[in-house]
């Protein structure tokens, strides 16, 4: 056919919009918007518009390539998997599958996921992490180890039934930009929002009341409102007795976090915590919002977990208008974690330790003996790597370099590896680091199943294929699989689908009929406990939560300050985020022009008060520097930020030369959203 | 023959369009602090674009003369100070325009903003409403 | 008949901006201003009902086609002169004059704004601010 309009689902960002591609001899032509799409109703965000001007970039990797010197040779599929395997294979056989990492990625299928880790693990290898890592991974081990799972808890729609919207860390308006939609209409009906935001972000402009916070004392803002609750007799006595255990050892922790204290650590007025607190606990139906704000620090686990308390002690969450919404970054990196490219998850969060894992997946597979132990995370496979011990690394769809903190050791590791492949659509800067490089598809030239942050599975279908040479990313991983023993056979995203389903309880439901019609939108249930006297609902803890005895954990959390105080060489608070322009390292945004004219370059804002102490005028250009090195940034003068804080977006090469990366201890996620930095004219 | 090009400034406004439809380059613009000048060379082929463009017929051709130019006052804006157009151009506007669109006591001076300073004034009376509202 | 915008509900997203840019060959006619980073107010022709714009072409080009003033680019002379009878502001020019077209009748802006802070009939429009004032008496504010 030449002419055809096909569905498919958003390559950027967690809410997971589709759309319509028009595909015109072979080529994509145009967007079509999809009024019927459950979540998105027919609406995009300006990096949907200009999705197709990434696809259609002359720019996509369109041959296999060999390094050569400093440059590399384009080489045959043939040879390029035999290189790739016999570098893998050789630091499999030399240094064992511990020393050996896999990076998955986000942005592709639960397919090419789910082959992705299977790959890894029947090799051996424990060492298979994605980029949640970086953003949710506070949120995987803080919200998994208090309420059971780690997913946002109703549908994004349900916010319109909310009563009271606290929003913390999240902007987004910018990032999320039809979750706003739904905000917007809670607070048409009356519903108060508050935020929590070191940034007076287009979020912010929606809020009744709006907290200033300083970056890095979430604990304490949280604390203080709790003290508040409890001391004026807000708490949900009988949701606590009925489905939560802990209280009293948090009641106890609370007493010295006074509105007043918290006020003081937080710069936030101690009116507006007492006025927030008594909102969010009175409302009939609260529910939270929240993101990297809350996740990228030193104490993520414990922000989130602060956010679990307060939640639990209201008693607002498994009914429709509560909950809890960890929006999620990339358009898979829920199906990637749901699909156990996590090191220490299996698919469907089985944990490796566990006999029965290892039993269930080794007879699945048809291999003896699947790795039962947690293996590096992302960032320890760089610690590793610049350590000598891992030796070879097969990443897909990733840019370390732009995305991990403190890019100078990224680099360092890469380079140390012997061995280095990634599979990419454009030539990143991790791929130049590469040995050899794998043209793949991109999310319209494949086909298979995404899952939005709102846990729905979406299947997207293939508009057109791939450029040039490039190949679909479950055949690569195959032939890789193939070549190193593992006696695959070619298999098509549906079939891959099917295999998961009888592996993976929570995708054990879907129907390819409900996947082409609205998605499927997942349900926590482990063996002996399945949720919902609706059955079919689609919000979870209606009646009991997944952990081993069916209650909530509350556990109290004290505050502990960023790992990087200011100090007078540097006694600026910098603080790292997003723009709706933009996606992530910008391997596809930077790319598209309509995108680029909007932002075209990385600007650093700051306080009209701190510009004019440095003689700094809008638009000229300064330099940020942090104690591990300087990037030059365009000023400009806003109003956004508070005095003493200033605000760097991530998108642009040069930020993460700045940031910072000391890890949280249990989900080991790196304190990206603090800093301590001067500016000064460049 | 090939033509040089006549200009009658008593009709000539400075706007842009015989720079913009000329297909050999050979009519210029240069804006320098309050003064534009439109400088014109002589024809290198048999054309009358620009006479037949110009929206007020002030070309017209003539034998003599290699090279010809017109000097016209351009107008601040009121708002941001830059250059955006000539006075001739905006009294031209002014003159085409229905007397109902005098802004209120502002009469015409609505005119001597630039659109980008007008388009910033309108934005903030949109919204004036909204920000008395938020925080 | 224009785009009738809800300024209460824009969230400063730039996807109005950049749909009208893949509809319009890399121009946009609708422009987004920030004001005081704490609202936003996306601009575009009004269709006016006596157009400023249309008054002082002096080619025809610009010709009031039901509910839109309709831009034919082959009369354009390129004088500019329209850009400088808006009052508003909202006719561009990147050498070639653009301003919104209503996309023939299914604006983009309006299909693509993820709050439906954009409208695109006046239905729409008064339905919207009535029941957000009907709302606003209800729970007893000003």
């Amino acid at each position: 056919m030449t002419q055809a309009k096909v569905a498919v689902i958003c390559p950027y960002c967690g809410v997971g919009c589709g759309f319509y591609i028009k595909v015109e001899e072979g080529r994509a032509t145009g967007i079509e918007y999809m009024p019927d799409h459950p979540t998105s109703r027919g609406s995009l965000c300006p990096k949907g518009n200009a999705a197709l001007e990434a696809l259609n970039h002359p720019g996509r990797l369109q041959h296999p390539l060999m390094r050569s010197g400093d440059g590399f040779l384009p080489i045959s599929w043939e040879k390029a998997l035999a290189l790739a395997a016999e570098g893998l294979g050789g630091a499999l056989r030399d240094y064992g599958p511990e020393n050996v990492g896999f990076l998955a990625s986000s942005k592709c299928t639960n397919e090419e996921n789910y082959l992705f880790q299977k790959l890894a693990r029947s090799l051996g290898s424990p060492n298979v992490d994605n980029c949640a890592r970086l953003c949710h991974a506070s949120t995987v081990v803080g919200l998994g180890r208090a309420i059971g799972a780690c997913a946002t808890t109703n549908p994004l729609d349900d916010l319109a039934n909310s009563r009271c919207i606290f929003v913390i860390g999240s902007n987004f308006s910018e990032n999320h930009s039809p979750v706003a939609r739904y905000v917007i209409e809670a607070k048409e009906e009356g519903a108060i929002i508050i935020v929590a935001d070191p940034r007076r972000t287009p979020t912010a402009w929606l809020a009744d009341i709006f907290l200033q916070i300083r970056p890095g004392t979430d604990v304490a803002l949280l604390n203080g409102m709790m003290h508040v609750i409890v001391e004026e007799g807000l708490v949900n006595h009988s949701f606590l007795k009925e489905r939560t255990q802990g209280f009293a050892a948090l009641a106890e922790s609370l007493k010295e976090y006074t509105a007043k204290r918290a006020a003081e650590i937080t710069c936030v007025p101690e009116g507006d915590i007492i006025r927030a607190a008594r909102a969010y606990a009175r409302s009939p139906a609260s529910a939270i919002v929240y993101s990297m704000g809350v996740t990228q620090h030193v104490s993520g686990t414990d922000n989130v977990q602060a956010l679990a308390n307060l939640l639990l002690i209201c008693g607002h969450i498994g009914r429709p208008g509560t909950g809890i919404f960890p929006l999620r970054g990339q358009n898979n990196v829920q199906g990637a974690c749901d699909m156990g490219t996590l090191t220490e998850f299996y698919p469907g969060y089985r944990r490796p330790e566990d006999r029965r894992t290892t039993e269930v997946f080794g007879r699945a597979w048809g291999v003896d003996r699947l790795p039962n132990h947690c293996g590096l995370t992302s960032l320890e496979m760089m610690d590793s790597a610049r350590e000598g011990r891992l030796r070879a690394m097969y990443i897909m769809g990733e840019d370390p370099i732009n995305s991990d903190p403190h890019s100078e050791k990224t680099r360092l590791a890469l380079d140390a590896l012997d061995f280095l492949v990634v599979q990419d659509i454009f030539p990143t800067d991790t791929a130049q680091m590469a040995d050899v490089v794998l043209p793949a598809s991109a999310w319209a030239e494949k086909e298979g199943t995404f899952t939005s942050t709102e846990r729905r599975v979406q299947w997207t279908n293939r508009a057109v294929f791939p450029p040039g040479q490039a190949r679909e990313d479950l055949w690569i991983i195959s032939e890789i699989a193939g070549r190193l023993g593992l006696g695959w056979k070619q298999c098509t995203a549906e079939q891959v689908l099917a295999e998961i389903k009888s592996l993976v309880p929570t995708y054990r439901a879907i129907t390819r009929e409900m996947l082409a019609r609205e998605g499927f939108i997942w349900i926590h249930s482990i063996e002996g406990y399945y949720p919902s006297r609706r059955k079919g609902s689609p919000i979870l803890h209606e009646e009991g939560f997944p952990t081993p005895d069916g209650l909530a954990i509350i556990s109290p959390v004290h505050f502990r300050p960023p790992a990087e105080e200011t100090s007078p060489e540097h006694p600026l608070i910098l603080t790292t985020g997003r723009v709706g322009s933009h996606y992530n390292a910008g391997s596809m945004t930077m790319r598209s022009p309509s995108l680029l004219e909007i932002e075209p370059k990385l600007y650093v804002e700051l306080h009209p008060a701190d510009a004019s102490a440095r003689g700094i005028v809008d638009g000229e250009t300064v330099v940020v520097q942090t104690a591990r090195g300087e990037a030059r940034a365009a000023a400009r003068v806003s109003l956004r930020v508070a005095p003493g804080v200033v605000f760097l977006p991530f998108h642009f090469s040069g930020c993460n030369d700045l940031t910072l990366d000391v890890r949280d201890p249990l989900a080991k996620i790196p304190e990206l959203k603090v800093a301590a930095c001067q500016v000064r004219r460049g | 023959m090939i033509e040089m090009i006549s200009i009658d400034v008593n009709l000539c406004i400075g706007c842009p369009a015989c720079i913009q439809a000329c297909p050999h380059g050979l009519i210029v613009r240069l804006d320098e602090g309050a003064s534009r000048t439109i400088r014109f060379s002589r024809c290198e082929v048999d054309c009358d674009i620009c006479v037949k463009i110009c929206p007020e017929k002030a070309l017209s051709f003539t034998e003599k003369g290699g090279e010809t130019e017109i000097v016209l006052p351009l107008q601040p804006c009121s708002s941001c100070g830059r250059f955006f157009a000539t006075k001739p151009m905006l009294e031209k506007v002014r003159s085409c325009l229905p007397v109902e669109l005098q802004k209120d006591s502002g009469g015409w001076s609505w005119l001597e903003a630039c659109p980008s300073c007008r388009r910033g004034e309108e934005g903030l009376r949109a919204v004036r409403e909204i920000l008395s509202r938020r925080s | 008949m224009s785009v009738y915008v809800d300024m209460e509900r824009c969230i400063a997203c730039h996807a109005c901006l950049v749909a009208c840019k893949q509809r319009h060959a890399g121009v946009s006619n609708i422009s987004l201003q920030i004001v005081e980073e704490r609202a936003a107010a996306p601009q575009l022709c009004r269709q006016c009902e006596r157009p400023a714009c249309m008054a002082v072409c002096p080619s025809q080009a610009l010709v009031q086609e039901d509910a839109v003033i309709a831009f034919h680019i082959e009369k354009c002379t390129g004088c500019e002169l329209c850009l400088l009878a808006c009052p508003f502001g909202v006719v561009w020019s990147d050498k070639l004059v653009h301003k919104c077209d209503l996309c023939s009748g299914d604006p983009a802006c309006v299909a693509t704004c993820p709050t439906q802070a954009l409208l695109g009939t006046f239905q729409e429009a008064v339905v919207r601010i009535r029941s957000r004032a009907a709302k606003t008496l209800q729970r007893g504010l000003r």
